[in-house]
This record gives structure tokens, sequence and C-alpha cells, in this order.
């Protein structure tokens, strides 16, 4: 009898050491509002990429906002004190996402002229000659008979949306034969990364160093990983290519994938960049989650320039790429139909 | 109720029922050993077994149960829910050794179990594999066999969760050499089986062998792989492919057990069929952690599996 029971304990013992979940996984964290600041606090501190670029103090913003933690406090005032936190870093890939409502830093774009204006776009140029305009997947483009020069106009407003190979080729089949391209990007908030690489791909025949990238990799302020150096890489068919000159149109709205844009296409020597400032957002964000539920991201990657400052320093480039040429929207100008913009861009272009 | 309220208590009420209905199962088993082991003078060491040489099966099977993982680069969260899985294994039987391979691949959906709208969703997908060759070790009891022997073993899980943006895949994986020990015992069974003669039909009796058995696989030392320290590859890069490999090559670790745990164990019955062949059940239990402070990730999966034994030797005379 006691034989038997020594080995039906035995056999027992497998459901006591597996049938533990909690042995393995543990408990379930706290989700008060303290636990909450906390863990996002720390995630922060420990993971943003850019602390020390922006010469954030991070423990001063500690002391800034904790004590407007307290126990019972409802979700909405929580979001509220947490908003503020993330703002600090004032980066527009810094969202705090909850069931109700999200946060993002809206003064990168508020605090510039907006520097486009889609329906004056559409209706004095794109249309201006009805039968030449096109739709072409994400992509409106028309061709512009100028003084006897034909100038190209695409707009690309979404790199969500990708446009297939087919249809990127039918529109470089009409740029091809222009004098100039003009690649309006305004108010295109990013997307997906390879949608801009593809695109930029279109204007070279050869692979050129755009810029580097690297990620976080340890808690550290200096922790990143080895820089990688990223090119500009041709895609699409020769034939399907336009290597003349061109200009890209940008804004501050123009953001993440659309900055990388901006990159790849300055490594060009036959493009120039014309406009505002981007929004930036070089930083590639990551995702998580709140010991509460809430989700959140924030930039843990670093985009620097392919070159070096004479102090030997590569540029970082999360506030925004430059333009060659700066220019904002006339309003003037836009009451009587004229984007001064694109009319600049038109100037360049006939008289490289 | 809500969803993630249902698919907890789900778990939980499967979970419980896999539990008890196995003790049950195994309790009963156990009260009816004395009679019939009264009935057959069976040793194993007298088995046909170890007059015929090894015996080879391969074995299909699949699984349902629950699981729960902590993945810390994207979530403190802990998620828990259902699974399914299918495998395949095949095992060499000797006179003095046993050589297995098994390989279980299974998926589940999980929630966080957040409060109210605040939950969050998650997939998953793993492979789990394991080699060994095991040696009888000398057991004081006939009817009891206990084998022990070097073990391969590979966890791989990749999870998916789209709210995560760039980090919504996180993968990791796990190859160790370790252990693996094996105790069973052979419960004798009397099996009925009738044979025309003449125009009658003789029912005769055949010595047949529940087994039943618990093994138990511990990883010692591995290579363990664990996601970039944000949950994202450097998809900055040009060559996203190439960048996200590095990014793998370089969270590669060589770590030893306390730096990682990886436990399996399966509580197992084979009942045998009249064709020699057997059925298989079978509660598994795996769990995996990786320690370390920067990248903890903490895996479980418990399944109850079901499972056919071929016999693919020809030794039809062994039951």
């Amino acid at each position: 009898m006691i034989r038997t029971l020594r080995y039906t304990f035995l056999f027992l013992l497998p459901f006591f050491l597996g049938g533990c979940d909690k042995l393995w996984v543990g408990e379930q964290p706290a989700e008060d509002p303290r636990a909450v600041f906390e863990a996002f606090w720390t995630e922060i501190e420990e993971k943003y990429s850019y602390l020390d670029y922006k010469n954030l103090n991070w423990n001063q913003v500690y002391q800034t906002y904790s004590p407007m933690i307290r126990p019972g406090m409802d979700d909405t005032e929580l979001f509220r004190v947490l908003e503020a936190m993330m703002n600090e870093l004032k980066d527009g890939h810094a969202n705090l996402f909850t069931p109700f409502t999200y946060s993002t830093y809206r003064p990168l774009f508020l605090s510039r002229p907006t520097n486009f204006d889609a329906r004056l776009i559409l209706e004095r140029y794109l249309l201006r000659d009805s039968l030449s305009f096109f739709t072409t997947g994400p992509i409106q483009h028309t061709v512009l008979d100028t003084l006897g020069k034909r100038i190209g106009l695409m707009t690309y407003r979404d790199f969500t949306q990708t446009p297939s190979e087919a249809q990127l080729d039918f529109v470089m089949d009409r740029m091809r034969p222009c004098d100039g391209v003009i690649l309006d990007v305004r108010g295109n908030g990013g997307g997906l990364l390879s949608n801009a690489r593809s695109l930029a791909g279109r204007f070279t025949d050869e692979g050129r160093k755009s810029h580097y990238h690297r990620m976080k990799t340890g808690r550290g302020p200096d922790q990143f990983s080895r820089l990688e150096a990223v090119f500009t890489e041709p895609t699409g068919d020769e034939e399907h290519r336009f290597t003349g000159p061109v200009v890209l149109l940008q804004n501050r709205g123009s953001y993440s994938a659309t900055s990388f844009l901006a990159l790849h296409m300055r490594a060009l020597p036959q493009v120039r960049l014309m406009g505002d400032t981007t929004g930036g957002g070089l930083g590639i964000p990551h995702g998580a989650t709140l010991p509460n539920g809430w989700n959140y991201r924030f930039s843990v990657g670093q985009a620097l320039s392919a070159e070096r400052d004479s102090s030997g320093a590569y540029w970082n480039w999360e506030n925004g790429v430059p333009p060659h040429i700066a220019v904002d929207l006339d309003p003037v100008q836009a009451t009587q139909g004229f984007d001064s913009m694109i009319e600049r861009a038109m100037i360049e272009l006939l008289n490289p | 109720m809500k969803p993630c309220h249902i698919s907890a208590q789900l778990a939980a009420f499967l979970q419980n029922s896999v539990r008890s209905s196995i003790v049950t199962l195994f309790t009963l088993c156990l009260m009816r050993v004395p009679a019939q082991a009264q009935s057959f003078d069976i040793s194993l060491k007298k088995t046909e077994l170890q007059k015929k040489g090894a015996n080879h099966h391969l074995i299909g099977g699949w699984g349902l149960g629950v699981a729960a993982y902590r993945e810390r680069i994207t979530s403190p969260r802990i998620y828990r829910g259902l699974q399914a899985e299918l495998g395949a294994a095949y095992e060499r039987q000797g006179q003095k050794s046993i050589a297995s391979y098994d390989s279980w691949m299974g998926m589940g959906g999980f929630t966080d179990e957040a409060e109210g709208w605040n939950a969050n969703f998650s997939g998953a997908f793993w492979l789990r594999s394991h080699l060994a060759y095991m040696f009888r070790l000398p057991m004081p009891e006939g009817r009891w066999s206990l084998h022990a022997g070097p073990s391969g073993q590979f966890y791989s899980m990749l999870r998916l969760q789209p709210t995560h943006g760039n980090a919504s895949a996180t993968h990791d994986f796990s190859m160790n050499g370790g252990l693996r020990a094996r105790i069973e015992y052979a419960l004798p069974s009397r099996s009925g089986e009738t044979k025309r003669w003449f125009i009658f039909r003789i029912r005769e009796s055949h010595l047949r062998y529940i087994r039943l058995g618990w093994e138990v696989d511990l990883g010692l030392l591995g290579l363990q792989s664990r996601p970039p320290y944000t949950g994202v590859p450097n998809v900055g890069g040009a060559n996203a492919v190439a960048g996200a490999l590095n990014e793998w090559v370089d969270h590669l670790r060589l770590a030893g057990l306390g730096q990682f745990t990886y436990l399996n164990n399966q509580l197992y019955i084979r009942y045998p069929l009249r064709n020699g062949n057997s059925l298989r059940v079978g509660l598994n239990s795996m769990g995996y952690r990786w320690s370390l402070r920067d990248q903890p990730v903490a895996v479980w999966i418990q399944t109850l599996n079901m499972g056919y034994q071929f016999r693919l030797d020809n030794h039809k005379d062994l039951r």
C-alpha cells in the first residue's frame, strides 16, 4: 500500500510541476496608476533613443510628473499626466494609445506654416489638363507644358499605400520624356519605409550612400547597434527610371518614411529638396504595452548623416531633413490660384 | 461577460478537466493492478521485447490545451489562451536503450486579461522538438523500467500582436543539450480476441501491457536567441532582411542552466490495440524561461494530446 502511494505521488508530481503556469510566467503586474507611471517612465529612460540628443534630463521629468500621480485617479486623469510626460520628448513618433483616445505631439506640425493646399494643387495643376491627369494607385500625376518644356508633377500623400511595380512603371514611363519632375510629398505623414525606398530608386541608375542607421541595444544612453550604411539603390528597370533634374517638395507634415525619402533623394546629385524642413521622425518606433493594457510607442532608432561635420560628428536628422531651397507657400499667391512652391520648383527646373 | 474573461475561464476549465480526468483514470488503473498482476506471471526482464530485439514505432497525434507567456520586451502583462498542436514522433525501443525523436507544432490565441476594453489580443505559433538516446537503468521491480540519457531540445516561438507596430512580431528559439529521463510502468491487461476454428469462434486471451509513463526533458546548455532589445529589428537599414539577420546573430547567446530553464515533462498512457498498434494519451507540459533582465521571456504550454502509435516492425506476436 505504501509502495502504491509512493508511486502514485511520483506520478502526480508532474501535474503539480507542469500545471502551475504561475511557476513559469508569474503574476499579472499591478495596474494601479503608480505602477503604470513607473513602468512608463522606466521604459522611456531605458529605450528611447534621443534622450541624449535632445538633452533631456529624464530624472527631472520624473520629479515633475511623479507628484501628479495619486491613488484612485481615473483613467482620463492618468492619461493626461502620461501624455504630458511623453510630450516632453517632442517626438511625433511618441504616442500613447488608450481605448478612448491617443496622444501625439502636435506642436511639431502646428508651430510652422502648413505650406500645403491640396485643393489648390488638384484644381490648378493636376487638373490643368484633365486628359493628362492620372491617379495610378496612390500616386496622382500629370505632365505640365510650361514655356515649351515638359514638367512632370507627381504627388504621393500616403506611404501606407503601396503602388505595384506595374503602376510605378506606368508613372515613370510618363515622367521619362519630361525635362524635369516635381515630386510633391507635402503632407505625407509616412508609412512603409519600403515605399519610400522603391520610389527613390526610380530616380537613380547607381547606388549612392544616403545615411547611416542604428538601433538602441541596451539601457545605457550610448548603447546602440553598429552603424549600418543605407544606400539609395536603383529600383525597377532602366527604362522605367528618371534621372533628369528633380525637385522634391516637402513641408513639416512630411514625416517618418517621408523624411527617409528626403534622405534618399538628397543623396542624388540631380535632386533639390525644396520647401520647409521635414517633420523628422527618423527614429524607428517600437510598440509596447503598459501594465494596465494601454499601448504606446516611441523612437528606438537613429538616422545619421552619410557625411560628418567639421568636428567629425554625424548629423542627426531627428528634427527633420532641411531643404536645399527654403520656400513657404505664399498665401496671397494661393488666393490667386498659384502654389508658390510649385512655381518656384518650375523655375528651378527650367533654369538649372 | 467579456471575451477575455470567457477565454480565461475556458482555459481554466480545460486545465482543471484535463488534470482531474487524467488523475481519475490513473487512479482507476492503479486500483486494478493487484488482481491482474496475479493472473499473469510477468516481468519485463522476460518480455518478448527483450527476446526479439528492437521495436520501431511511428506516432502521429494532436493535442488541445492551454498556454501562457510573458514577453517583457513588448509587455509586462501575461498572455493566456487556448492552443492546438499537431505532432509526430519516431521511437526505436531496444533491449538496453531507446532512441526517440518527436516534434510538435502548435498555435494559439491569447489575451492579456487587462481590465475591460484595455485588453489586448495576440497570436502565437511554436515548434518544439526533442531528440533523445536513453539507456535502460536497473530497477528493483520487474514491471518498472527506467531510462535516462542525453537529449537535444529545440523550441521556437513566434508571437504576433498587430497593435505593437514595428515590434508586432517577436521571436525566440532555444536549442539545448540536456537530459531526458523516462520511468514507465507496464500494467498487465487481459485482452480478448476471437478466432474462427471450423464452425466455432474461439476466444483467446492475450497478455498486453498498458504502459503508464512519465518523461522529463531538462535543458542544461544551449544556444538562445532573443528578439532585439527593443523588439524591433534594424528595419531602418537598406536591407531589412540582412539587418534583421544581423540583429538575430547579435542576440544569439550561449547559456547554461540558471540563465535559462527548459523543462518538458509528459505523463502518458499507452494502450495496446489488437493490431499491434497503440493509442497514446499524454499530458504534456513545457516551460521555458530566459532569465536575464534585459530581455526576459517565459512560456508555459500544457497540452492534452492523443496519438496513434504504429508498429513499424513485424513482431506481431508481441503485445
